[in-house]
């Protein structure tokens, strides 16, 4: 076994030893979290020798197992898949520190689960990383589904449960019922599935084929959320924030488009993508997905939800790079994923610092927040200008690269998605930490009194801190506490504390900053929002009155028909997506329903 | 890949003899326990008996890797006079199957009966299970036909009897076994008019001798007749979807014992022989034979894997859930079977194999806990796993492996079975198949959800551990689900040397 | 169809007779409601079927149908009847519209394989010219007996055999693992009441179970000859030993005969069974290969007039097998009847009512 092959090893039994170790000193708190920060070290140091080796002689290969004849078990050291390794275990050293601060602050149960799982879920992430061919990619890709599944519904109440289901349901769903088949199918075609550079696919296939893999294998990977299958995400929200830090930046949303990355590059190779018309229909959704999400981000008041549709759209992004016809693209979208994952893990971590310390969770109780909470606002400012992709943070960068390789391969709508959703963007994420900055604290009666309370006290500070402070509360906690002392007050002082006001609708919040108002009071109103809808479902029509003039690559002869692949994504997508409803609504049922009814028990003849 | 050919796991002498003495050991085995002076004995006997048939199918095995056929006369009489077995790939895979259920049974029972069954009646629930085991057996190996019937009707009867048992902890047994009583002797007495039919017709009951003339035969009505009758009654038997009304009673309500075997075992030796009729004795090319494959079994294996899947995910009891999750996967394996490819063949028989190790994993898990718990409904489980943890984890690995989750042989069991389909150009099998798998991770996890992630109710009684009686052989069977989903080459081989003798040079 | 018109007539006449007197027996059964009428009528029509087997020439079934299903499963379902109500529910209609169906459709699939079935009789038909045939020719040269359906069940197809045996022994079982334990009320009218009426019966019995024992042994041994074998002597002598049951109490008979030792006969027969064919393994043939049942040790000391000529040799080990098989289906299948009559016998409802208090 040689250096490569070793590191290969290392690096996927180093996460799998630390959770059965964790699981082992489950009951040292103390222990157990310090041998998750010397596992993410570890892990951190091996898969920075592994990066620095790319490239240098003959990729490292490690076959484990054949489970069946033609298939194998096998990993490959090269460039993109270390890059992602590397991303992951950078992120989970900080997101392990990050957690031992939360789960303490909020005194969580099942912590062994938690770093357990956390760890299988690196584990599996190694194995994504490194996968030689889609069938080891699959098996961890699936791996990492069932490890991050205890995590989702870490809290175990019904919403989180329910939540669970949803995940589990549309995650799994899709890979058993599109991605396996896909995977098969490649197997089939071409007697391999293995990663090979330039594309295993070309030449082995015909048009309709490819389409038909493409579309299997693209929607199959439904971690990278691509409408409509992105369901399960902002429902996933329920999780604590190091989990949901997890879900969007180090693996799991990662994994989707990491496996979309190395399908487009390494299955069929940009060669191939370009004559696809299956690409440029994928194309379209993701422009879709990129605009529509962070329309509807722009109305979600919970700040996690907010990050969550937010992750939707930039996912999209990185699917359009991987479907550009151009390697470029390729390039951009690794970028991206991993820029993203940088401000991602930002953003959610100061959610969660906010959370931890205030027990604020909308965005509407987080004015004046940042006065009390400069450091963890300002972080939240920078990786939301890093999202948005203003100078001078990496967002840049890759999206620079993106909306070029985009104009580069006259893919207009996707350029223009792409610029629509950053400006969209900059009215979403950057107001959060804007209007926490420049509001006057918020002394009136609209915000909880719980967050008013806290801040009055004015011990709110960075992360670290106000998670030692917690810990030093009893039981229940700072908000019980300090809800509990308000109510007292609140009787003292005035009755009408709680009744909500009837004040004339003005422009602004009270107490919001006079700059804020200026810059952003005009998107709250509702004619906003109906202009908005209607000039997208004026861009819709416009689109689809585009099709009628513009020619595209003839499939079958329907295709000549006027207006078809207007007619056909809509009526593709409203499919998709009503055929959701009843499924989510199984998903959803009240768990207790086989306990309601006990009188049925006998009924077998 | 194991080297069958040069597996020589027995001494010649009894080489010779073992594909008989694979059937009538525990035959013997059962009127010994039957005579045994307590129950310790006739457990022993019991394992004995099974471990000895599984020694004589390991040295069939070998004989089959190394001749291709292994034929053995009874009585002196050559057939058509005689009655002799025949045993190919196929046999061996479901010889195997059946034996080592047996022998992982056998180990079980030791401790299950004690709780479950009245001390008085252990020598007798043990000489059932073995003649239960024999019927199998005798039904795999025979290569006649009126002989199979036989065998049919020995681990039948042995059945309903064990089944009623149940009744000590669960009246419900009661009905259920008459219910599994009225239907199994239906779809015998079919299978036997079918047996008359063909008998009519060909003037004998070798399979192969009966195959050979009906070749050469036109499609008489009483040949097609014939069909008919058999195939409805193997339906009836392998629990096919429209006729598998009898099985979720008799599974969910017998001692654990019987359910752990029966839910290996039985369905698939039925389908084994329906296996042999529609493709090897009579002669697929035949235009009904043909049309029944494709408008009748494929598509009746189709809705039975989504509807039955589907009454499991709505089921409240967990051992109705896997029973009704037994006839939907007997739908994949008919599905794989109905493609009529090598492959298709070789995919279904390798799920056959694939679902047998995870039913008797999932139902000697869960048997193992309600030993101390009693416990029958979903609910009653919750937070099992925190009492019970071995127990639970093995649950779990077996409940992944139904579901299909990657590095478990469920997973390979239904990737080959999709890649089959793909590869005959069946898109809506996959289809199909992609559905019933999905509905089957949610029933999948439903199950785990109750045992792992809820907190057991206060005051609800609480469950003991199983004690290592039980643990061990359960841990041999979960690690065997893992350990094939690694390397999964013995079935496989299995799996295709049996799809071979099935179609043999049949496309 | 054979060649005389006028015994054809008869035999034609005779089935129709028959199956029509069958058809409105099943007919009544199904309306009934009376538990009691229906298995009165289903042993009238079990021995209306024995008598059509007769005339289809086939004694050896008529036989064991006339035993089985006219007597003993007459008396264990009247055992039966005593723990439930004696009348059965009127189902209503709609529930009997799938399973009528379901008949109709098997008749339907009947009648059309009869269309393509050869005649009764019919010497050219498979059945008789291939594997028929050969028995009937081969029969006097492999095992050297007259009868040859015998010589089919106990030699040429002794599996099978073996398996139904297999199959008694297993109901055995299976009865006495549901029923076979418990209290029991002893079937034997109260000591107090024994009157004139009873004295009849007892005496008649006496004289009767030592000739219905006789002619078992005659029926088991008789089998090489004529109709006959270990099945019908079995359960012959099952009912001769029910008969002492019936009149003498049920208490009276399992002294003599104890539940566990019909239990252990029963298994003892099927263990003789396949016994025998593993001697005949051990000696070097295939199993229940009777050519090889006497070692040829053994075999050398019988001597040469005995064996016969040459074109007629082995045939000791063939008289011998098949003597020592029936011997054991004679066993399992009488002691089998046995349980099974004691697992239903005295179950009354004042010892089911016990029962459930315990």
């Amino acid at each position: 076994m040689n250096t490569g092959e070793l590191l290969i090893f290392l690096a996927l039994a180093v996460p799998l030893f630390a959770a059965a170790a964790i699981y082992a000193v489950g009951r040292m708190p103390d222990v157990r979290e310090t041998l998750t920060i010397i596992a993410c070290i570890a892990l951190s140091v091996i898969t920075i020798s592994m990066f620095m080796r790319v490239g240098a002689g003959d990729p490292p290969t490690l076959t484990v197992a054949r489970p069946l004849a033609g298939l194998e078990i096998a990993f490959r050291l090269e460039p993109l898949g270390a890059l992602f390794a590397l991303m992951a275990s950078l992120l989970w050293g900080v997101n392990s520190l990050f957690s031992v601060g939360y789960m303490r602050g909020k005194r969580e149960a099942n912590q062994t689960r938690f770093y357990m799982c956390f760890a299988l879920a690196m584990f599996a992430v190694m194995g994504i990383a490194m996968a030689a061919n889609l069938f080891t990619l699959f098996i961890f890709y699936e791996v990492l589904t069932f490890s991050t599944y205890p995590l989702v519904t870490h809290t175990g109440d019904a919403r989180a449960r329910a939540a669970g289901r949803v995940y589990l349901a549309t995650l799994v769903g899709a890979s058993l019922v599109l991605f396996l088949p896909g995977i098969i199918g490649v197997q089939i075609v071409a007697g391999s599935t293995a990663f090979t550079q330039g594309g295993l696919l070309p030449g082995r296939v015909d048009a309709t084929t490819g389409d038909i893999l493409l579309l299997l294998l693209v929607f199959g990977a439904a971690k990278a959320a691509l409408m409509p299958l992105h369901g399960w995400l902002p429902s996933a929200m329920v999780a604590p924030a190091p989990v949901s830090a997890l879900l969007h930046a180090v693996a799991v949303v990662k994994a989707g488009v990491f496996a979309i990355l190395k399908v487009s590059a390494y299955i069929f190779g940009p060669d191939l993508i370009s004559t696809l018309p299956a690409a440029t229909w994928l194309l379209w959704i993701a422009a879709g997905t990129i605009v529509i999400a962070s329309v509807i981000a722009m109305t979600k008041d919970d700040l996690k939800s907010r990050l969550a549709w937010s992750t939707v759209g930039q996912l999209a992004y990185v699917t359009s790079a991987a479907l550009l016809p151009a390697a470029a693209g390729l390039v951009a979208g690794g970028l991206h994923m991993l820029v993203h994952a940088f401000a991602k893990i930002t953003l959610f971590m100061c959610a969660g610092a906010i959370y931890v310390a205030t027990g604020a969770s909308k965005v509407s109780e987080m004015r004046g927040l940042g006065r009390s909470m400069p450091i963890v606002f300002s972080c939240f400012l920078i990786g939301a200008l890093c999202v948005i992709g203003l100078p001078p943070f990496a967002g840049m960068w890759s999206k620079f690269l993106l909306i070029k390789a985009a104009f580069g391969t006259r893919e207009w709508f996707t350029a223009a998605a792409m610029v629509i959703s950053s400006l969209l963007g900059l009215l979403y994420l950057a107001p959060v930490a804007l209007r926490a900055c420049w509001s006057r604290l918020a002394m009136d009666r609209h915000a909880p009194s719980s967050v008013r309370r806290r801040a009055r006290t004015g011990c709110c500070g960075a992360d670290d801190h106000s998670c030692s402070m917690c810990r030093a509360v009893p039981a229940g906690g700072w908000r019980r506490q300090l809800s509990c002392a308000n109510r007292g007050e609140g009787a003292m002082s005035e009755g009408t504390q709680d009744v909500a006001p009837k004040e004339k609708p003005q422009l602004g919040e009270p107490g919001e900053h006079p700059l804020s108002v200026l810059l952003f009071s005009w998107m709250r109103g509702k004619l906003f929002f109906r202009l908005l809808m209607a000039g997208l479902s004026a861009l819709g029509a416009v689109l689809i009155a585009l099709e009628v003039v513009l020619s595209h690559r003839p499939v079958t002869s329907l295709v000549n028909m006027p207006g078809f692949f207007g007619i056909f994504g809509f009526l593709a997508f409203g499919i998709a997506v009503l055929s959701g409803w009843p499924f989510g609504k199984l998903m959803r049922r009240p768990e207790d329903y086989y306990d309601t009814r006990s009188g049925e028990a006998g009924r077998d003849r | 890949m194991i080297a069958f050919e040069t597996l020589h796991a027995a001494p010649p002498a009894l080489t010779a003899h073992a594909p008989l003495l694979m059937v009538v050991a525990p035959l013997i085995a059962a009127c010994a326990a039957a005579l045994a002076p307590s129950a310790r004995v006739s457990w022993m006997i019991s394992v004995t008996g099974s471990v000895f048939a599984a020694w004589m199918a390991l040295a069939v095995a070998g004989e089959v890797a190394r001749r291709g056929v292994v034929d053995y006369v009874i009585g002196g009489f050559a057939p058509p006079l005689g009655i002799a077995l025949h045993i190919d790939g196929l046999g061996v895979m479901v010889a195997l199957l059946v034996s080592s259920a047996g022998v992982m049974a056998s180990l079980y029972s030791g401790h299950s009966l004690t709780t479950e069954v009245g001390a008085e009646k252990h020598t007798l629930v043990q000489s059932g299970f073995l003649l239960c085991q024999t019927g199998l057996l005798g039904l795999v190996a025979t290569g006649d036909a009126f002989n199979a019937f036989v065998f049919l009707e020995v681990s039948s009867i042995g059945t309903y009897a064990l089944v009623a048992i149940g009744e000590k902890r669960d009246r419900r047994a009661l009905p259920a076994a008459f219910n599994y009583l009225i239907m199994g002797t239906i779809g015998a007495t079919f299978y036997v008019i079918g047996i008359g039919f063909l008998y009519a017709a060909t003037g004998t009951l070798n399979m192969a001798d009966m195959a050979a003339r009906l070749a050469t035969l036109d499609d008489s009505s009483v040949v097609q007749a014939g069909f008919a009758f058999v195939v409805v009654g193997l339906g009836i038997k392998a629990a096919m979807f429209p006729l598998h009304g009898w099985l979720p009673g008799a599974y969910s309500y017998a001692p654990s014992l019987i359910s752990i075997f029966l839910a290996a075992t039985a369905t698939k030796t039925s389908i084994y022989l329906m296996a042999r009729f529609v493709f090897d004795v009579f002669p697929y090319g035949a235009a009904f034979g043909q049309a029944f494959v494709t408008w009748v079994l494929a598509p009746l294996a189709a809705t039975g894997a989504i509807v039955c899947s589907l009454q499991a995910v709505f089921e409240k009891e967990i051992r109705r859930i896997l029973a009704f999750s037994s006839v939907a996967q007997v739908g994949f394996i008919l599905l794989g079977l109905s493609l009529a490819t090598v492959g298709g063949a070789s995919a279904g028989l390798f799920y056959l194999g694939a679902h047998a190790l995870i039913k008797i994993t999932l139902f000697m898990a869960l048997g193992g806990v309600a030993l101390s718990l009693g416990a029958r409904r979903l609910g009653e489980f919750a937070g099992v796993a925190r009492e019970a943890p071995w127990s639970a984890t093995a649950f779990a690995i077996g409940a992944a492996s139904l579901a299909g989750v990657p590095l478990t042989l469920g997973f390979l069991a239904k990737w080959r079975l999709i890649e089959a389909a793909l590869q005959a150009g069946a898109i809506w099998v996959v289809v199909v198949l992609a559905i019933a798998s999905l509905l089957t991770f949610l029933y999948v996890g439903r199950m785990l959800e109750a045992i792992f992630f809820r907190a057991a109710p206060a005051g609800a009684p609480r469950a003991r551990e199983a004690p290592v009686g039980v643990l061990a052989p359960l841990w041999v069977l979960a690690g065997l689900n893992i350990w094939f989903g690694l390397d999964a080459s013995l079935p496989e081989q299995l799996a295709n040397s049996a799809a071979r003798a099935l179609l043999g040079a049949a496309p | 169809m054979t060649a005389l018109p006028s015994s054809f007539d008869v035999t034609l006449a005779l089935d129709i007779v028959l199956l029509v007197m069958l058809l409105v027996v099943a007919g009544a059964v199904a309306r009934t409601r009376s538990l009691l009428a229906a298995i009165i009528m289903f042993s009238v029509y079990s021995l209306i079927s024995a008598v059509w087997l007769v005339v289809m020439d086939a004694p050896d079934v008529a036989f064991t149908e006339a035993v089985v299903g006219a007597g003993v499963s007459t008396i264990i379902l009247l055992g039966a009847i005593l723990l439930t109500r004696g009348e059965a529910e009127r189902p209503d209609w709609r529930r009997l519209i799938a399973p009528a169906l379901a008949c109709i459709a098997v008749g339907g699939l009947l009648v059309f394989a009869a269309i393509g079935l050869p005649g009764l009789g019919d010497a050219a038909s498979p059945a008789n010219a291939y594997v028929g045939r050969a028995y009937l020719e081969a029969t006097p040269k492999d095992i050297g007996m007259p009868n040859v359906v015998t010589a089919v069940l106990s030699s040429y197809r002794s599996f099978d055999t073996l398996g139904e045996t297999t199959v008694i022994f297993a109901a055995g079982v299976g009865v006495a693992l549901m029923l076979g334990f418990g209290p029991r009320a002893s079937l034997a009218p109260p000591s107090a009441v024994i009157g004139d009426h009873h004295v009849v019966p007892r005496v008649a019995a006496k004289l009767l179970i030592p000739l219905v024992a006789l002619f078992a042994f005659y029926v088991q041994f008789h089998g090489d000859l004529g109709a006959g074998g270990g099945f019908q002597a079995g359960v012959i002598m099952a009912a001769a030993i029910i008969l002492h049951a019936l009149v003498f109490g049920l208490r009276e008979t399992m002294a003599a005969i104890p539940p566990r030792v019909a239990r252990s006969l029963a298994s003892l027969g099927v263990l003789l069974y396949a016994g025998i064919g593993v001697i005949c393994m051990m000696n070097g043939g295939g199993f229940l290969d009777y050519d090889y049942l006497f070692p040829p040790s053994v075999e050398q000391q019988i001597p040469g007039w005995l064996l016969g000529d040459s074109e007629h040799a082995h045939h000791w080990g063939q008289h011998f097998g098949i003597m020592l098989i029936e011997l054991g289906v004679l066993l399992t299948v009488s002691a089998t009847m046995v349980t099974i009559f004691y697992g239903f016998g005295g179950r009354t409802v004042e010892a089911a009512r016990q029962e459930a208090k315990q």
